[in-house]
């Protein structure tokens, strides 16, 4: 029985939990030494005792109840340190705070009923658990606690049981007012999230997130983009919900929504913009494949030709344009439209009605059609050749006036000549007639004055007319120049120092020597007057060649010249002097000293003889006046000399020349200065009496006939007429003008010549000796 | 088992035996207010005698599959099982509601065992002691255990029962800081110990009303 003591005795110091056993008077009967080293208190000084005498008070009433029930009822207790946290003020071996579980049972029975009090260490695995606890709370601290998103952990039921700190930034929401608290009543749209929530519950797996619409606390709208996904933990199933806050994507979504619904209205704006402009056109717009079948046209096309869409898709122009240019006008299409991306041009279109309207035609070729637009420019043509026709009559009325002003100054001009010569005849006559004949030959010579100088300035209109006849010979002109040295001398007077600088070899040109010495006097003559108070004048002769770019800026054809120069230190001119310096009648002298004919005639000359007129001058520094004539490449023939009507060749014996004209006095002038030379002259008024002579067997040697005939019959279709009677028959024509056209243009025929009126008597005379001689 | 409660226990008996376990819950609610530092509200609105198989019907309809319960051994002139039931779910909330919910969900959850094992205790021992008491008999009641699975595992608990075997049913209700939780008391007895119950109640209804 000791032994069996002293084994329980044993026993219960070493077990490694603690052992109280108390009676039914609650005192210690049994306290081993586990718990004498845990609570400081030994085994002496417990037993006897009740537990609060033995730890002071610090004892729970819970375990006093149960210590009560066990010894009163046989009821076993369980008292945790999950719910009871200082049970008894115990220590560990290492003096820290002991966690334990205390078990409250009941011993035996009947009125010795004893308790049984057992004490377990849970120290390290609460120690445990704590750590890993901690470990766990820390990363997941970091993760949720610290998450911008709401991260709930919500129950199988959906009753919230964990909210992280966003859940009151986002919701507004206490941690302590959302758990236990199920979440569908946050959301607007309810019945959604019990749908939601059913999936995540039951579903194979978490799915998809979707967007709600939750209400805060204070009552504002925020959207959520709600994820859930369950887990379990200990047998129990939760669920964790991550609402993200996407207001500022759902607010960007909104503005792309919002964007791409402007978007669309402003292009249907645009386009209702197109349409209008394509509507509402006045000129035809179209669009066409390349090969020029409409496509698509707008509805001027009806307005303006009374043709319509029916009319014309599918087609091309081809039955619209006019058929005089239908071929000209396709090729033309078909080349632009193959080569140009954008191009114009110009066709006419009939109308419904039957007219032809002119368009004018812009077309983009633009991947692979034509777009097209053509303005209808029909009363645009209508109005420009109204303006044709207009500025035509202006010209001509100009023209009449210009002929007015100049047929005004040479009724002046003409009067004063013919005052001349009228007074000089009856001057002469009265002599005559009283029989004085010593000064008579004052009074002729007067009276051809006036008339060679009338005849000078019928030259100088038809030079300006450019209708007067050159005689162009080819000219050297060096010679000329020299041979009028003293001419220019004596007109310019002693004032001016006249000089020449002739460059040698000159090459020849082609022109009529006696217009060219007239010109070189008028430029002379100019010039001279250009130097009222003296000066020098240089006449210069050099050649030139012109390139085609030298000579297009010079309005010439490019080639060689000689180039005849007359420079003076006079006055100079304006630009706007030299400007109008050709124009006819342009004059910068006083009235009634010039006909303004001088430069413009020098103007014709040149240009008749294939050169050309230039004016240098600077004003206050004199000018030059170039005259630029074409090279020639014969030499000059000596000119006969015929001045001498006394000198002028005498007939042959029988020698019979026909005169037609059907002017009397030239006729019987004409026959006065043949008698004189010893021709027998046959005079006819008109073509056919001197055609009848023709025929006849008359002797006729040589034809003088005008060009100009009254009774429809012509001098040319005289000679000509005559000629069929008389092939070898010898013809000189005398003519106004060279009516060049008339009478067989450039090339005279063998045995034919021209004669220019007014002639001198002795110019008359060796022109018909020399055709008469000839073989 | 067909037979309605009503031929095991008259409406008397029903009474008496409501009676005993509410004087035991509110015991009960007295040493869990002392507990947890507040207001604990227990209540048995309704007892039924049930045959074990109608038992596991009634839980299967009213619960989910998943139910946790704390059980406890008594024996003595009446010997059973006695099993305080709730719906896993409602589990956590008893726990929250008994801690003070400001712990956090991983600590409740790690609590839950031995939380749930106490507080089961308690309650279970309060009843059951206050009816051997009141019944004059003595009881001896085991430590708790905590069980979880579905009302068929809990009621063909080891070692097998018999058929006859009676399940005294109680729903309970508790109240505990803004929470309302409800459950289950089940005590299941052979017909012998069912015997020895009713035997007992007529001579507690005699004394009282006697």
């Amino acid at each position: 029985m000791n032994d069996l003591t002293h084994l329980l005795s044993g026993t219960l110091d070493a077990l490694d939990t603690g052992v109280i056993v108390l009676d039914g008077a609650h005192r210690v009967v049994e306290w081993n030494e586990w718990l004498a080293s845990a609570s400081g208190i030994a085994r002496t000084s417990a037993v006897g005792k009740t537990l609060p005498e033995i730890f002071q008070g610090r004892i729970l009433a819970r375990l006093t109840a149960s210590i009560s029930d066990a010894l009163a009822l046989s009821a076993s207790s369980l008292l945790t340190y999950s719910l009871n946290r200082e049970l008894l003020p115990l220590r560990t071996r290492a003096g820290l705070a002991m966690v334990h579980n205390v078990s409250v049972r009941p011993m035996g029975g009947g009125p010795d009923r004893l308790c049984l009090v057992q004490i377990v260490d849970v120290t390290a695995v609460a120690h445990r658990e704590r750590v890993l606890r901690e470990r766990q709370n820390a990363r997941y601290d970091a993760v949720v606690a610290g998450a911008p998103d709401v991260i709930l952990t919500l129950d199988v039921e959906g009753l919230v049981q964990a909210a992280n700190p966003s859940a009151n930034r986002e919701l507004g929401y206490a941690q302590q007012e959302l758990l236990g608290r199920p979440l569908g009543p946050l959301f607007q749209d309810r019945g959604q999230w019990e749908e939601f929530w059913r999936s995540v519950m039951d579903g194979p797996s978490p799915p998809r997130p979707i967007e709600l619409v939750a209400n805060r606390k204070d009552g504002s709208k925020t959207h959520l983009e709600v994820s859930a996904s369950r887990w379990s933990s200990a047998s129990h199933i939760f669920a964790t919900a991550i609402l993200r806050d996407v207001n500022e994507r759902h607010a960007a979504e909104e503005a792309l929504r919002s964007l791409n619904a402007t978007l669309e209205r402003r292009v249907a704006e645009r386009t209702r913009e197109r349409d209008q402009v394509w509507r509402v056109s006045r000129d035809m717009l179209g669009v066409a494949a390349t090969d020029g079948t409409w496509i698509s046209v707008n509805p001027a096309w009806r307005q303006i030709l009374g043709w319509g869409p029916e009319d014309l898709l599918g087609k091309t122009f081809d039955w619209l344009e006019h058929p005089d240019e239908a071929d000209v006008k396709r090729a033309e299409f078909a080349r632009l439209a193959a080569t140009e991306t954008t191009f114009g041009f110009e066709n006419s279109l009939r109308a419904r009605n039957g007219d032809y309207r002119v368009f004018s035609w812009t077309a983009v070729n633009a991947e692979g059609l034509l777009y097209c637009v053509g303005r209808d420019i029909t009363e645009a043509r209508r109005q420009q050749d109204a303006l044709a026709k207009a500025e035509d009559a202006l010209r001509q009325s100009q023209k009449m006036e210009a002929v007015g002003q100049l047929t005004g100054g040479l009724a002046h001009d003409f009067n004063n000549l013919l005052t001349g010569i009228s007074g000089s005849l009856e001057l002469l006559q009265m002599r005559i007639s009283q029989g004085r004949y010593k000064d008579v030959e004052r009074y002729i010579s007067t009276a051809q004055g006036a008339a060679n100088r009338a005849a000078a300035l019928t030259h100088r209109l038809l030079a300006f007319s450019r209708r007067q006849t050159l005689d162009p010979k080819a000219t050297d002109i060096n010679r000329l120049v020299s041979g009028m040295q003293e001419l220019i001398r004596n007109t310019v007077g002693p004032a001016i120092e006249a000089r020449t600088v002739e460059h040698d070899p000159l090459w020849t040109t082609l022109v009529d020597p006696n217009q060219l010495e007239n010109a070189l006097l008028n430029l002379c003559i100019n010039a001279r007057d250009a130097m009222p108070n003296g000066g020098k004048l240089t006449i210069e002769t050099v050649n030139c060649s012109f390139n085609p770019t030298a000579a297009v800026e010079r309005e010439m054809r490019p080639g060689d010249y000689v180039d005849l120069s007359v420079s003076d230190t006079g006055t100079g001119m304006s630009e706007e002097v030299i400007q109008r310096a050709f124009d006819p009648f342009y004059t910068t002298k006083p009235l009634g000293q010039g006909t303004g004919l001088g430069l413009s005639m020098i103007y014709g000359f040149a240009k008749q003889s294939g050169g050309q007129v230039r004016i240098d001058s600077t004003l206050g520094e004199g000018t030059t006046v170039h005259l630029f004539l074409p090279r020639h490449d014969a030499r000059e023939t000596a000119a006969a000399d015929t001045s001498d009507f006394a000198r002028a060749p005498r007939a042959a014996a029988g020698d019979t020349v026909l005169i037609v004209d059907d002017e009397p006095s030239v006729r019987m002038l004409i026959a006065e200065v043949l008698a004189e030379l010893g021709y027998t002259a046959i005079e006819a008024g008109e073509g056919s009496s001197a055609l009848r002579v023709l025929q006849s067997d008359t002797r006729v040697d040589l034809l003088v006939t005008d060009v100009g005939l009254p009774g429809g019959m012509n001098g040319r279709q005289l000679a000509d007429f005559g000629r069929v009677a008389r092939p070898k028959l010898k013809v000189l024509f005398i003519t106004g003008y060279a009516e060049k056209t008339v009478v067989g243009g450039d090339k005279l025929e063998d045995g034919m010549g021209i004669l220019t009126k007014p002639f001198a008597m002795d110019g008359l005379a060796a022109r018909i000796k020399e055709l008469i001689t000839t073989k | 088992m067909t037979g309605s409660n009503a031929a095991l226990l008259t409406e008397l008996q029903l009474d008496a035996f409501t009676e005993l376990v509410n004087i035991g819950v509110s015991r009960a609610a007295h040493s869990l207010r002392e507990m947890v530092g507040a207001q604990v509200h227990l209540s048995v609105p309704t007892v039924a005698l049930v045959g074990r198989a109608r038992a596991v019907e009634i839980l299967a309809e009213r619960e989910l599959k998943n139910l946790v319960a704390v059980h406890q051994v008594f024996e003595g002139d009446i010997t059973g099982r006695a099993l305080l039931i709730f719906p896993e779910t409602k589990s956590l909330e008893l726990v929250r509601a008994i801690t003070g919910g400001d712990l956090p969900l991983e600590d409740i959850i790690e609590l839950e065992q031995e939380a749930l094992a106490e507080t089961g205790n308690i309650l279970l021992n309060s009843c059951l002691a206050t009816i051997a008491n009141m019944l004059h008999r003595s009881l001896k009641i085991s430590l708790p255990e905590v069980l979880r699975g579905d009302a068929a595992t809990f009621f063909s608990l080891a070692p097998p029962p018999d058929a006859g075997d009676v399940v005294m049913f109680l729903y309970i209700n508790f109240a505990v800081r803004e929470h309302d939780i409800s459950g289950y008391i089940a005590m299941i007895m052979d017909l012998p110990s069912l015997a020895a119950l009713t035997a007992l109640l007529d001579e507690f209804i005699e004394r009282a009303t006697g």
